[in-house]
């Protein structure tokens, strides 16, 4: 008898339907499952016979054919195990036909017919409720992200009899339905991210930090160790405005398809924070591998990735950056497959000027020219172009530490960033564009129009500061947030000579 | 052998390609070739030995058999004409046109191979040497100097290092003057690369000068006997940054036993980069105060060599009349001239401007010294607006993204 179960495959972060097609009928007694199934698939008829076996199931001694359709479409994951039992279940008469139509099934089978975890439910569950599908039947403990979708019903369940129960008897109480209200999520999973009130001193650091935040540009922070690099960055996240629902689904997508969600959680509410060792490969950043995964800048999604001791990290690495940067996602294409992931993320990065630290400091400092110019010589320069801000922080002293004053608190620095974030949605309404860093220099002229006197000051600076074109463009981008942080429709002097002390191509880089 | 008795040695012209063989190869010790000529009296004398009656004696053994392996493989007739063709210059210390400034030190050396010229003996020279490591203060220093001895025709002697010596070297040359390299490898290398520009500017305003072989790459061995070169060839040696242990201070230990005079650069205490200066001035070095001090008291300690008839330089003895008393006066009286010096600007920019010194600072460290003294400060963001408004009016320099100084 031949009977249709849906499932689907990952393709990116987006999923696509799967007809899983089984057919028993008479003659030699075997199992074949075909439609490019990948090794994971093809393991799963051994998991499969063991579970139903271990159910006290009997499999008929006949010829079995499960078929993956569409069959041209490569697809690996275990999480096929389920929907080829129910199919089998099927075609074997053991459970009606009728039953098992309009649900999806999705999970990874144990031997003893436990169903466990799978990568990549929230967007299978998108793309079923996209389908029409209204009934979802997934591993338990995916079940709770899956739940956020609206008006589809997921059951979580954790062992085969249960879901072979409930599909025989249709009872509520054997899979209860798994309940999500996103609102209610995003107000109790906003989870602790640390207050810049902790870094004292450091001020301007703090101000290239909100620049950072409300214009969405790219910040390189240098300075001896232990001055509050990594604190720094550890707090930008606490500036973004909060995640909106669509882009929190998006990223609760591409955790799904990376099998990094948190037990339990349904959905990614906050701003995350990635920062990889230096030793990370530039497959591990960008994605990739035998069976498509993203990358940690796709984790950093609407957020941020963190790169500290920035030189440290291999040229591949840091090279591989290069398109996603400008393009907002990357593209990975292998023989097998080719898939896009999402990765739009404020690149935060931080360094020591030289190998040990203390450069410009002389009297700390007993590195050669040589050495730094080593150092210094190992970030590239492309990366180097993609940075729109620079800025150094310096040793602070111990009155600083110890004293009561606290600095400038997150709130402030949130309240500046919000109001640069209106303003930039006014101006690039029904535009590409989202963010000052975006500005391409074309539309540059239009949209930072300079006054008399500030045209003048430019030139000035284009002469003094020996600028090239790029970081002329990147002064303007600059200047524009920072005009935006204080509500000024106009780039003023003071604008452009802030944005100005930013610029990160002073001859200390050469 | 003592420098007045290499003197008496005569050698006429055809035997140059022996003593260009005695130069040849670059570990030969110093004291060997004059040994030599000592015991055979002539280079072609000491060709025309055998090996063991050449090793025989206290030279240093490796030099002599480095010696013999070269007299074995090569032919220095075709070597020496291959040399003069190579447009590199070679004096000895018989020749009349050889430093005389070098006869006077302990153990001259008995060849220099230079390009360009070799410093004439009617000018006064000056050795500026420093840290290669140097701050931002010592490499200002470096400028002030060699471009005002570059302007009064004084020669700025030094070793092409990085840091203090290219620095100085660099300005004599862009203010009209010239300058002599003095190489610890063959004056045909380069060393250090980063300063080529500089090393071709030698070549035309001044020389490149070597006691080395053309050919010899720089190892460490060979810096400290040029160091003693570097100081023989000027009149008084300028150290305007060293770090209490230093190459630089080789330097002036010869210069000392050469009878020198030195000047040295004060610097903060606590320095590193001036530890070495303040200590040399602890040890009764002459204060180095500003250029147009230092020129003033160059001119008068040897203003007997400019009046001796010898063709000296006219216009030194003005210089003390016209510079000295309007610029360097008024450094002397203290803070009513530094305001005078000041430049136009408002109350909030000069504010800022009083703070900042040739030791880089950050806006913060401004701002607090601003608080200190009671001054109402812009605030972090906005002292940073003045201080880039500095850079514009050429009053500041932005050394990295954070720091400031005065130009």
């Amino acid at each position: 008898m031949f009977t249709d179960t849906l499932s689907a495959t990952l393709q990116g972060i987006n999923a696509l339907m799967v007809h899983v097609e089984t057919d028993i009928s008479n003659g030699m007694p075997m199992f074949n499952i075909v439609g490019s199934p990948g090794s994971e698939i093809r393991e799963a008829k051994d998991r499969v016979r063991s579970a139903l076996k271990n159910n006290g199931i009997k499999i008929p001694t006949a010829r079995i054919t499960v078929n993956l359709s569409p069959g041209d479409l490569r697809k690996d994951s275990t999480s096929f195990d389920l929907p080829i039992t129910i199919g089998m279940l099927t075609a074997m008469e053991y459970i009606p036909g009728k039953n098992t139509e309009g649900i999806l099934f999705l999970g990874e089978i144990g031997l003893n017919g436990e169903i466990r975890a799978v990568r990549g439910v929230l967007p299978v569950i998108m793309a079923a409720a996209k389908a029409g599908i209204k009934e979802c039947i997934v591993p338990l403990d995916n079940a709770p992200e899956g739940a956020v979708v609206p008006d589809m019903t997921v059951r979580g369940a954790q062992d085969l009899k249960s879901v072979i129960e409930y599909l025989l008897t249709f009872d509520d109480s054997i899979l209860p339905r798994v309940n999500a209200d996103p609102d209610m999520l995003f107000e109790e999973n906003s989870s602790f991210i640390p207050d810049f009130g902790d870094v004292r001193g450091q001020e301007r650091a703090k101000r290239a930090a909100v620049i950072s935040a409300a214009g969405f540009h790219s910040l390189l922070m240098t300075g001896p160790p232990g001055t509050g690099k990594s604190m720094i960055a550890r707090r930008i996240p606490g500036l973004l405005p909060p995640l909106t629902l669509s882009e929190s689904l998006e990223l609760t997508s591409i955790y799904s398809v990376a099998g990094k969600m948190p037990k339990g959680r349904s959905l990614i509410c906050n701003r995350t924070f990635q920062a990889p060792h230096h030793t990370i490969t530039g497959r591990a950043l960008v994605g990739g591998g035998p069976v498509p995964m993203p990358g940690i800048i796709s984790l950093a999604h609407r957020s941020v990735l963190f790169l500290d001791e920035l030189p440290e990290f291999g040229r591949d690495a840091i090279e591989s950056l290069r398109q996603p940067l400008e393009e907002k996602s990357i593209h990975i294409n292998r023989i097998k497959y080719s898939v896009e992931y999402p990765a739009d993320f404020i690149l935060i990065c931080a360094m020591n000027p030289c190998p040990c630290g203390y450069y410009p400091d002389r009297n700390r400092c007993r590195c050669s020219e040589n050495e730094i110019s080593r150092y210094l010589g190992k970030i590239s320069g492309p990366i180097l172009d993609r940075i729109d801000l620079c800025t150094e922080l310096r040793a602070v002293e111990l009155g600083e530490i110890k004293g009561d004053k606290k600095g400038t608190g997150s709130e402030q620095m949130r309240e500046m960033v919000a109001r640069a974030r209106s303003m930039q949605k006014e101006r690039f309404k029904g535009t590409k564009y989202r963010f000052n860093a975006d500005l391409k220099a074309d539309d540059l002229g239009e949209i930072c129009r300079l006054g008399k006197k500030e045209d003048e000051l430019m030139e000035n600076l284009y002469r003094k500061l020996e600028l090239s074109a790029r970081s002329y463009h990147r002064i303007l981008r600059v200047a524009r947030t920072i005009a935006d942080i204080e509500e000024s429709a106009d780039i003023s002097c003071a604008h452009l000579l802030e944005a100005a002390s930013y610029r990160p191509d002073l001859e200390y880089f050469r | 052998m003592e420098a007045d008795e290499l003197l008496q040695i005569n050698v006429p012209e055809c035997e140059r390609p022996y003593a260009f063989w005695l130069v040849s190869v670059p570990w030969i010790g110093q004291g060997a070739v004059p040994a030599l000529l000592k015991a055979f009296g002539s280079p072609e004398e000491i060709y025309k030995r055998s090996d063991d009656e050449l090793r025989y004696g206290k030279s240093r053994k490796n030099g002599i058999e480095a010696l013999l392996e070269y007299r074995r493989t090569h032919d220095i007739f075709s070597e020496y004409e291959r040399f003069l063709k190579s447009g590199m210059k070679l004096t000895f210390v018989w020749d009349m046109d050889y430093p005389g400034r070098l006869l006077h030190i302990p153990d001259p050396p008995i060849a220099l191979f230079y390009y360009g010229n070799l410093p004439e003996k009617d000018r006064l020279s000056v050795a500026v040497i420093g840290a290669r490591m140097c701050s931002g203060y010592g490499a200002k220093l470096a400028g002030e100097l060699g471009s005002e001895l570059g302007k009064n025709g004084v020669n700025v002697i030094s070793g092409m290092a990085a840091g203090i010596d290219g620095i100085s070297q660099m300005a004599a040359l862009s203010s009209g003057g010239a300058s002599y390299g003095v190489l610890g490898s063959g004056a045909d290398i380069c060393y250090p690369e980063s300063n080529r520009t500089l090393y071709e500017r030698l070549k035309e305003n001044g020389g490149i000068i070597s006691s080395y072989p053309p050919g010899t790459k720089a190892i460490a061995g060979f810096f400290p006997p040029r160091n003693r070169i570097v100081s023989g060839l000027a009149d008084a040696v300028v150290v305007l940054e060293a770090r209490a242990r230093s190459g630089t201070l080789i330097t002036v230990n010869m210069a000392l036993e050469q009878g020198r005079d030195i000047y040295a650069a004060p610097g903060r205490l606590g320095d590193e980069l001036s530890a070495g200066c303040n200590g040399l001035i602890g040890h009764g070095a002459s204060v180095y105060l500003s250029p147009e001090i230092f020129m003033r008291d160059l001119f008068e300690d040897h203003a007997d060599r400019l009046s001796s008839g010898k063709p000296a330089i006219a216009f030194e003895k003005n210089y003390i009349r016209t510079n000295f008393d309007s610029a360097c006066d008024k450094r002397h009286r203290g803070y009513d001239c530094e305001k005078e010096r000041e430049p136009a600007l408002d109350e909030s920019h000069l504010n800022v401007y009083r703070q900042l010194s040739l030791y880089p600072q950050s806006a913060e460290e401004i701002d607090e010294k601003l608080r200190q003294q009671k001054i109402l400060s812009p605030g972090e963001t906005g002292i940073c607006l003045i201080l880039m408004e500095l850079c514009l009016d050429d009053l500041a320099i932005q050394v990295s993204s954070g720091q400031f100084c005065r130009k």
